[in-house]
C-alpha cells in the first residue's frame, strides 16, 4: 500500500491537474429496479480501443435494492494537503455509499481497474449506531478522512449530516458535527479547504423523496431551500443563507477549484411559484456569505397532453436542475436541464456574470430528442462529469428511481459523450453512445480522478 | 549519520564534535521532511501569495519544533535523575523501536490538529504536536543521553550523584546540543521551503516527494537500537 513516491494522479493544484492524461476508463453507479442487484459498470472511455463506447465490465453489488447513487475515491489530491500530508496513499478505493439501504461498499480498482470487485461492505446499522446517520449520499477525499454525508437521521428524518471514515480501516468514525444550528436538512457537502469552510445543501427528508416528488409540498415550500455554512476546522455551523421559500431543493455545491477564491456555484432545481430553475453564486460579503441569482432557466410551455401526470396540471415542463458541474480552471458551469433534456454550457470566469455560451439536446420530457446512434431518448441530462482537461463531459440520465418514474415511463439507461471547445461550445459526440437497457446510469467517476472528485490545497 | 557517535563516553563534555555533527545531521532530517513544516510554509506562501508568509510560517514551525524537543529532552533529563541512566536508555531504547515499528505500519495515520486557515499560534501547536507525535525529540535519545553521560563526568548514573554544578553543566551541554539542532533545522526548512516556492514550483512536488515518513520510521528504530547498544555494550 506504501508508494515511494507520490499517487501520480495526485496534483498540487487544479491548474496542473488540467495537465492530466486523458482518461481510459469510467466508473457508472447503476440503479437496477427489476428485482437484480444494482452494479458498478465500467466503460471504456478510450477512443482508440476496440472497445470504445462499451460497457466492459459489470460488477454486481452483493445486496439487492441499494439504489447506488454517488460515489468517490478513498484518497485524492488533498492528500498533499501540508497540515496532514500523506501522498504516498494510493486512489485505488472506490467508497459508494447506497441511498435507500444506506451501506457503504468499497471496491478496488486494483490490480486490474477493468474488473473492480467488492472488498468490503460496512452496513447499516453499525453506520447509523456510530453516526445517527442514513440515507448515504456524497463522497468527498479529506486530508484527514474520507468525508461522506448522510441525507437523514438513523430513525430515517432529520437531521441528516456529515460522518467521517478511517483512510485505512474504512470503519466510520462518528458524526462530524459539534455544533450543528439550525441546520436540519441535507443534501451535498464540499468546502473552500483553504478557508476552513465547509458548505452543505438542503434537499429533505427521507419521507418527502423515498416515494416520489410530492407536487403539494413543493407548492408548500417543504423542500429544503438554505444553505449552510461551516467552521470545517471546528466542526461547528457559521451561518445559514436562505435563497427563498420559493427555491426548492437547492442541491449540487461546486466551489471554486483555485483554493485563494471564496466563491462557489449551487443549482436549484425549481421555483414553485414560475417552474423556473436556477444556479447561484455564493461569496463574501464584509466577513459573512452572501448568495446571488447568476442563472435563471424558464420552464417551456407544452401541450398537457404530452406531460406525465404530475405535471399536466401545469401546462409547462420545468427545467429540473439536478445538477451542475465546474471544469477545473473555474471557466466553465455546465448545467443540466434534466427535464427539458439540456445539457448547457456557461462561461463563469466572471462568477456573478455567467454567459451562456453553448447548449446540446438529449432526451427531456416533450422533445425526447435523439442521438445520432439512438432513437429519440428517455431522460435527459443528469449527472455530469468534466474530464480533468476540461475536453469532455460525460452526461448519464437517471435520477432516482422513483423520481425516474414520475417525469419518465419506461426509462433506459444511457451516456453520452460531449465535446468541448476550449472558447467556449459544446457537441454531442456522435461516436459515443452507452446503452445500460434496464439499468439506470446515474453518477460517473473518471480514471484518475475528475472535476468533482478532488480537493487542492495549492493555488 | 549516528555511526559518528562515539561509544564510550568522552572524559569531558562536547569534548568530541561526533554528538553535535549527529545532532546537526538529524536536525537537516528533520527540516527535510515535507511533515514537520516547510510544505507547510510553502503552502502559506502560495495561498497568500507573499514570500514573507514563508518566513513567518517558517519561523513559527520552527519555533514549535524546539519546544517539542525541550520538553523531551527535560522529561529524559528527570528520568535520569530518578532512575540509572542505565535504565533510562533501555526504555527509551524500547519505545523508539516499538514506535518505529508502528510508524512504519500505520505511517500516514493523523489528526486534524489544524485546517487551513492558520495564525502563527496555529503552526506553533501544529509543530509542537507533529514534532512530539512523530517522536522528532525522542529520535535524539540517544545523543543526548550521551551528553548527559558526559556532562556528568562519566558517571553513568547521573542523578544520585552529581552535584548542582553538574546538573548546570548538563543543561548548557543540552542548550547548545538543541541549538546546533534546530538551527540546522531551521536553515534546510528555509532553503526548501524557498527553493520549492521559488524556483521548482508546485510540480515538484509530484515527482520529488519521496516517502520520508518510511524513512523516518526506519530512523526512529535505528536510534532505538543505538540507545539499546549504549546501554548494554
Amino acid at each position: 500500500m506504501a508508494l515511494m513516491t507520490p499517487d501520480p494522479t495526485f496534483y498540487p493544484s487544479a491548474r496542473l491537474a488540467q495537465q492530466a492524461p486523458a482518461e481510459r476508463l469510467g466508473y457508472v453507479a447503476v440503479l437496477n429496479t427489476n428485482g437484480k442487484p444494482d452494479a458498478m459498470s465500467v466503460v471504456d472511455l478510450d477512443p482508440n480501443s476496440s472497445t470504445y463506447s462499451t460497457i466492459v465490465n459489470s460488477l454486481e453489488m452483493p445486496n439487492v435494492g441499494d439504489e447506488l447513487h454517488h460515489f468517490g475515491w478513498n484518497a485524492c489530491s488533498a492528500s498533499l494537503c501540508p497540515y496532514a500530508p500523506h501522498p504516498h496513499l494510493e486512489r485505488r478505493y472506490l467508497i459508494v455509499p447506497t441511498l435507500r439501504t444506506s451501506r457503504i461498499y468499497v471496491i478496488d480498482t486494483k490490480p486490474d481497474p477493468f474488473n473492480p470487485q467488492v472488498v468490503k461492505t460496512v452496513e447499516s446499522d453499525v453506520i447509523a449506531n456510530r453516526t445517527g446517520y442514513s440515507r448515504l449520499h456524497t463522497v468527498h477525499c479529506g486530508p484527514d478522512a474520507i468525508y461522506l454525508n448522510g441525507i437523514g437521521s438513523s430513525d430515517g428524518v432529520s437531521p441528516g449530516g456529515i460522518l467521517r471514515i478511517d483512510h485505512n480501516t474504512f470503519e466510520p468514525l462518528g458524526a462530524w458535527e459539534l455544533d450543528r444550528g439550525p441546520q436540519t436538512l441535507a443534501y451535498d457537502f464540499w468546502w473552500h479547504i483553504s478557508l476552513d469552510v465547509a458548505i452543505t445543501s438542503e434537499w429533505c427528508t427521507p419521507e418527502l423523496f423515498e416515494s416520489g416528488p410530492s407536487l403539494a409540498d413543493i407548492v408548500a415550500g417543504n423542500y429544503g431551500h438554505k444553505i449552510h455554512f461551516w467552521d470545517l476546522r471546528r466542526r461547528r455551523h457559521l451561518q445559514e443563507v436562505d435563497l427563498g421559500v420559493e427555491n426548492q431543493m437547492v442541491l449540487e455545491l461546486r466551489p471554486s477549484h483555485n483554493p485563494t477564491k471564496a466563491y462557489g456555484f449551487v443549482g436549484v432545481v425549481v421555483n414553485n411559484q414560475d417552474l423556473s430553475g436556477s444556479v447561484w453564486t455564493w461569496y463574501q460579503d464584509n466577513g459573512k456569505w452572501a448568495v446571488t441569482k447568476v442563472i435563471e432557466i424558464p420552464a417551456q410551455p407544452a401541450d398537457p397532453d404530452l406531460l406525465p401526470e404530475a405535471l399536466k396540471g401545469l401546462g409547462a415542463v420545468p427545467p429540473l436542475i439536478t445538477d451542475i458541474d465546474l471544469s477545473l480552471d473555474d471557466k466553465f458551469l455546465y448545467v443540466s436541464c434534466w427535464g427539458t433534456g439540456e445539457l448547457r454550457q456557461y462561461d463563469v470566469s466572471d462568477p456573478f456574470n455567467a454567459k451562456h455560451t453553448g447548449t446540446v439536446e438529449l432526451g427531456g420530457i416533450v422533445k425526447k430528442a435523439a442521438h445520432p446512434k439512438s432513437g429519440p431518448l428517455v431522460g435527459g441530462p443528469q449527472m455530469i462529469e468534466i474530464s480533468r482537461d476540461g475536453r469532455r463531459v460525460y452526461p448519464t440520465n437517471s435520477l432516482y428511481s422513483s423520481w425516474d418514474d414520475t417525469f419518465y415511463d419506461n426509462i433506459t439507461g444511457w451516456m453520452t459523450k460531449i465535446n468541448v471547445n476550449p472558447e467556449g461550445g459544446i457537441s454531442v459526440d456522435e461516436d459515443f453512445f452507452v446503452d445500460f437497457g434496464e439499468g439506470r446510469a446515474h453518477q460517473v467517476r473518471l480514471e484518475g480522478g475528475d472535476a468533482s472528485s478532488d480537493s487542492f490545497c495549492y493555488p | 549519520m549516528l555511526g559518528a557517535l562515539p561509544v564510550h563516553a568522552e572524559p569531558a563534555a562536547l569534548a568530541s564534535l561526533g554528538p553535535l555533527i549527529g545532532l546537526a545531521a538529524l536536525g537537516a532530517f528533520h527540516g527535510i521532511n515535507p511533515a514537520m513544516g516547510w510544505l507547510f510554509a510553502v503552502s502559506l506562501g502560495l495561498q497568500r501569495q507573499a514570500m514573507g508568509a514563508v518566513f513567518s510560517a517558517a519561523f513559527y514551525i520552527s519555533v514549535g519544533h524546539i519546544a517539542s524537543l525541550a520538553v523531551v529532552a527535560i522529561a529524559l533529563a528527570v528520568a535520569g535523575y530518578l532512575i540509572p541512566l542505565f535504565w533510562v536508555r533501555i526504555a527509551s531504547g524500547i519505545f523508539l523501536v516499538g514506535f518505529g515499528i508502528y510508524k512504519l505500519v500505520l505511517y500516514y495515520r493523523h489528526f486534524r490538529w489544524v485546517g487551513m486557515n492558520v495564525s502563527g499560534r496555529d503552526l506553533f501547536v501544529w509543530s509542537f504536536l507533529m514534532a512530539t507525535s512523530h517522536g522528532a525529540g525522542l529520535m535524539l535519545a540517544p545523543i543526548i543521553l550521551n551528553l548527559e553521560e558526559e556532562g556528568s563526568g562519566g558517571t553513568a548514573d547521573l542523578g544520585h550523584h552529581a552535584g548542582l554544578l553538574d546538573l548546570t553543566e548538563t543543561a548548557a551541554t543540552w542548550g547548545i546540543g538543541l541549538a546546533i539542532h534546530s538551527v540546522a533545522m531551521l536553515a534546510v526548512m528555509l532553503v526548501t521551503a524557498v527553493v520549492v516556492y521559488k524556483k521548482l514550483g508546485l510540480a515538484f512536488l509530484r515527482r520529488g516527494w519521496l516517502n520520508v515518513d518510511l524513512l523516518w520510521a526506519g530512523a526512529l528504530i535505528l536510534a532505538g537500537l543505538v540507545t539499546l547498544g549504549l546501554a548494554l555494550l
